[in-house]
């Protein structure tokens, strides 16, 4: 029987009247801090994150019984709200989940059941599950929506554009701003002659690489001055996460980025690898927060996998590609210190109330997630072109702001 | 005697020399660009058509003073499994020779090979087919294995059989580990003191990405019973000097009937036959012929590759029980491939412009090229053995479109065409005015026309700049043009 958390916390949940209004008639727009404009960080754990051991149900006896071997040990966890923790590894964020300003959405999912991490991935990045058709990321079609002020207004912190920001709409790709710079002598000369080309070729490939947009960039960023007391872990997501930090504090005009964490499709030996990354994680997270300062107040970052893993552990001391799992919000305007689940009704672990008997289901749209992101942090009145095929409610926004 | 005469003119008129752009689309497709030997062997044997004759034969053309100088500088190139796991050991702190040093070697000896070598379509498939197969050189269990991988599951049966080189990548020790086989056992066994089960990994990827595709139409109950089937294949614990890095663990086999599909029917107790009778059924499934027609006709040919072709290549896939090579000669003697329809409309990954300029500019020195290049690869995004996930690196333009590449290309440029990093540029240039000189430096490197919006662009450089630095900026110049930076 699916479980209520109501009967799990002391506390009554802050329901909103907002639910008694009629959707089509409630257009709620959050305060924000007057001039800049928003920014939107999408950070992809690559792999499929094991959300139950992320976030583990500590209040649900059923979790104890299907991972003997992986779970998350009882005691160990950092609460979150008496039902749910944190595993231990996260424990950099916990002050920002207790401080208000990062949410957990738990039991998300897709509307396909694929279990392919490279469909999955996809379908999510396109925000289009099970439609192949559709090749186009759902932030490129935000910024369609939205336009661009700015020839920075999108980037991802990579050799290669996110999916999620592949388009017609073009992007800046970038792996390391350290590393972007002309190298050599006569830069100025050569430099000149390349953007000439660039900007004069009838070559339509070579708009996909940026041409002419690429060197116009170089002098916005050889200006930006990354230094910062503040210490990121020194992986590639600290370093990714640092660098965008220096772009969003400088205000060249970035409005969604598009950043990458890799590997967690943990197989096996799933309690030897996790801590690591939940640690990188949630240290390179708490660093960026950090560093942002003010600016963290404009800024949400949304964190997303394509599926999460399986109820019952493997027989390799790890888990198998799952369906339902979790997102977690990050910014100055989020409702944190929260675990938000639709109908605030945790599904359970009990094999009747799985994903075809096995998964956590996924009772939370992405889309949802997403949607509610657009319209009251980013300002995107109407999200619907975002979403082709798929019919926007307000009452499905799972409540990240107010 | 006249019309005798008119159908011999006739007849030379229909075998004469190639054109030139077709010669640099052939050679930009089928190896790592034109380099002399190249251009002059086309000339040679007097076709395209004999060219791609002679490299879907590459046990006819001598290589044998490449290898030699891979071998000795690259130890581990020639090494067994077992010969370099215990060399290179996780023990060993030394770079030399601690467990990286395979994987630095590997990218060095890959590196001078394309460059180097006459067998430029071998090479072109065995980076296809490591793609195909890909696996994560980095992880600790793949350290060693992914080099015998490449070399003695894939480079032996590129233009071979397909179901050869399936069996022999199920059986890698590099294989086994990174996609968890290694551990996949009957539910309950006990292995190393531990109990453990099924691994549902290897059975779901062998069939996603290695054979049928994500629309393989087979469901998770299917993946559940490959694994089954696949019990037992793992890795040697005892890592002798001469072993493969392969052992079936008999009593750890699932040993009970399996039902695939709907199709593979395995009664009990066959033990590795289970593995070797999926293995043949995967290999051998229609839609495996239409997964790896399409993927080699996208790389090959077009994004997205031509239909009709990727049937024909499919068709030849399947009346031929998984020849390779057949399948190749399909592709490569299409008209689709055979014109100039789908030239230039593919932007060269970060592996193909770094060994196309130096097929073109010449190199002079092998180590320190191949070194510099190892690290630029992975500044590029393109780190060789190092792509994380089991798809490989993607081929798709427009995933490698990115600013952060361009500029490292544009930078990459100006080494080479300033003899730094073991290129060795020697310009045959001898004109003095901007039009002479962007004139013969476009003869030398591209051998075709350039864009006139180009040809000014360079021309306004070369006047902007003093005399003596005239001839190697305009040539880095040149070297990041869009005719460059596609192929």
């Amino acid at each position: 029987m699916a479980m209520s958390r109501r009967d799990f916390l002391v506390t009554a949940s802050a329901s909103l009247g907002a639910l008694a209004v009629p959707a089509t008639l409630l257009r709620a727009r959050p305060a924000r801090a007057s001039g800049s404009a928003p920014v939107l960080v999408a950070l992809y754990l690559r792999g499929g994150a094991d959300a139950l051991n992320l976030v583990p149900p500590h209040g649900d006896a059923a979790y104890y019984t299907a991972r003997p071997r992986i779970r998350v040990a009882p005691g160990t966890q950092l609460d979150l709200d008496g039902f749910f923790g944190f595993h231990p590894g996260l424990a950099p964020l916990h002050p920002f989940y207790r401080n208000g300003r990062l949410a957990v959405l738990h039991a998300c999912g897709s509307a396909s059941g694929t279990r392919s991490h490279f469909d999955a991935q996809d379908f999510m990045e396109f925000a289009a599950p099970d439609n192949k058709t559709i090749q186009v990321g759902w932030l490129n079609r935000f910024l369609t929506a939205a336009g661009t002020t700015s020839p920075i207004s999108a980037i991802t912190i990579e050799n290669q554009p996110a999916k999620a920001l592949v388009g017609p709409v073009s992007t800046m790709a970038i792996p390391a701003l350290s590393r972007f710079s002309l190298e050599g002598t006569y830069t100025t000369e050569r430099r000149q002659a390349i953007q000439t080309i660039s900007r004069a070729t009838t070559n339509s490939l070579l708009r996909v690489m940026g041409g002419s947009t690429t060197l116009d960039v170089l002098d916005l960023v050889q200006s930006i001055n990354t230094a910062t007391n503040i210490t990121y872990p020194t992986t590639r997501l600290g370093s990714a996460l640092k660098d965008l930090a220096a772009l969003i504090k400088v205000d060249v005009g970035v409005r969604v980025a598009a950043v990458n964490h890799a590997n967690w499709d943990h197989h096996a030996n799933e309690t030897t690898a996790f801590p690591e990354m939940a640690g990188d994680l949630a240290g390179s997270l708490a660093a960026f927060a950090t560093d942002l300062g003010s600016d963290l107040d404009r800024t949400v970052v949304l964190v997303m996998s394509e599926f999460g893993r399986r109820v019952a552990e493997n027989g390799a001391l790890g888990s198998d590609h799952g369906h339902g799992g979790v997102m977690l919000a990050l910014g100055g305007a989020v409702q944190g210190g929260q675990v938000l689940l639709r109908n605030d009704t945790w599904p359970g672990l009990a094999p009747a109330r799985l994903y075809q008997g096995i998964d956590l289901a996924g009772t939370t749209d992405f889309r949802d997630v997403f949607a509610e992101v657009l319209d009251r942090h980013m300002g995107l009145n109407n999200p619907s072109p975002v979403f082709p095929n798929y019919t926007l409610d307000i009452a499905r926004y799972p409540g990240l702001f107010t | 005697m006249l019309l005798l005469g008119l159908a011999l003119l006739t007849h030379a008129a229909c075998v004469g020399r190639p054109s030139m752009l077709m010669q640099l689309h052939v050679l930009n497709r089928i190896g790592y660009g034109p380099d002399a030997w190249s251009l002059a062997r086309i000339e040679q044997l007097g076709s395209l058509e004999a060219y791609i004759e002679e490299q879907l034969h590459p046990e006819l053309l001598d290589d044998s003073a490449l290898e030699a100088e891979i071998a000795s500088r690259y130890p581990v190139e020639t090494m067994s499994y077992g010969a370099s796991r215990n060399l290179y050991n996780e023990y060993t702190f030394n770079p030399e020779t601690g467990p990286l040093a395979p994987i630095r070697d590997a990218t060095r000896a890959k590196t001078l090979r394309s460059v180097k070598s006459k067998k430029q379509l071998e090479q072109m498939l065995v980076d296809f087919w490591y793609n195909h197969f890909n696996v994560d050189a980095k992880k600790a269990g793949a350290r060693w294995g992914f080099l015998t991988l490449e070399r003695d599951a894939i480079r032996p049966n590129v233009l071979g059989n397909f179901e050869t080189m399936l069996e022999a990548t199920a059986k890698n020790p590099g294989m086994l580990d990174s996609l968890d086989n290694a551990v996949n056992f009957k539910d309950g066994f006990v292995y190393l003191n531990t109990p453990l089960g099924i691994n549902e990994n290897y059975a779901r990827e062998i069939m996603e990405l290695h054979t049928l595709g994500v629309d393989g139409g087979y469901t998770q109950g299917d993946v559940r019973e490959v694994a089954r089937a696949l019990t037992g294949w793992t890795t040697a614990i005892l890592i002798s000097n001469t072993t493969n890095g392969f052992q079936y663990l008999l009593q750890s086999h699932d040993k009970g009937a399996k039902n695939i599909m709907g199709v593979l029917k395995l009664p009990e107790n066959r033990g590795q036959v289970d593995g070797y009778d999926v293995i043949h059924f995967l290999a051998t499934h229609p839609k495996t012929a239409e997964l790896v027609s399409r993927k080699l006709c996208q790389r090959f040919v077009a994004e997205p590759p031509p239909e009709a072709l990727v049937q024909a290549a499919a068709q030849t896939f399947l009346s031929t029980e998984g020849d390779l090579r057949a399948v190749m000669r399909t592709i490569l003697l299409s008209p689709e491939f055979l014109s100039l329809t789908y030239a230039g409309t593919k932007v060269k990954r970060p592996f193909v412009y770094v060994t196309s300029l130096a097929r073109v500019v010449g190199i002079n020195d092998d180590a320190l090229f191949a070194a510099s290049m190892d690290s630029r690869l992975q500044d590029l995004g393109e780190g060789l053995y190092r792509a994380e996930d089991p798809t490989g690196y993607p081929d798709s333009s427009r995933f490698w479109a990115g600013e952060g590449p361009r500029v490292l290309r544009i930078n990459l440029a100006w080494s080479a065409m300033h003899g730094d990093l073991g290129f060795n540029p020697v310009f045959a240039v001898t004109g003095t005015t901007p039009k002479q000189i962007v004139e013969q430096l476009v003869q030398q490197y591209l051998r075709v026309g350039i864009e006139t919006s180009t040809r000014t662009a360079l021309q306004t450089l070369v006047q902007s700049l003093p005399v003596t630095a005239r001839v190697e900026q305009t040539a880095a110049t040149l070297m990041t043009t869009p005719e460059f930076l596609v192929h």
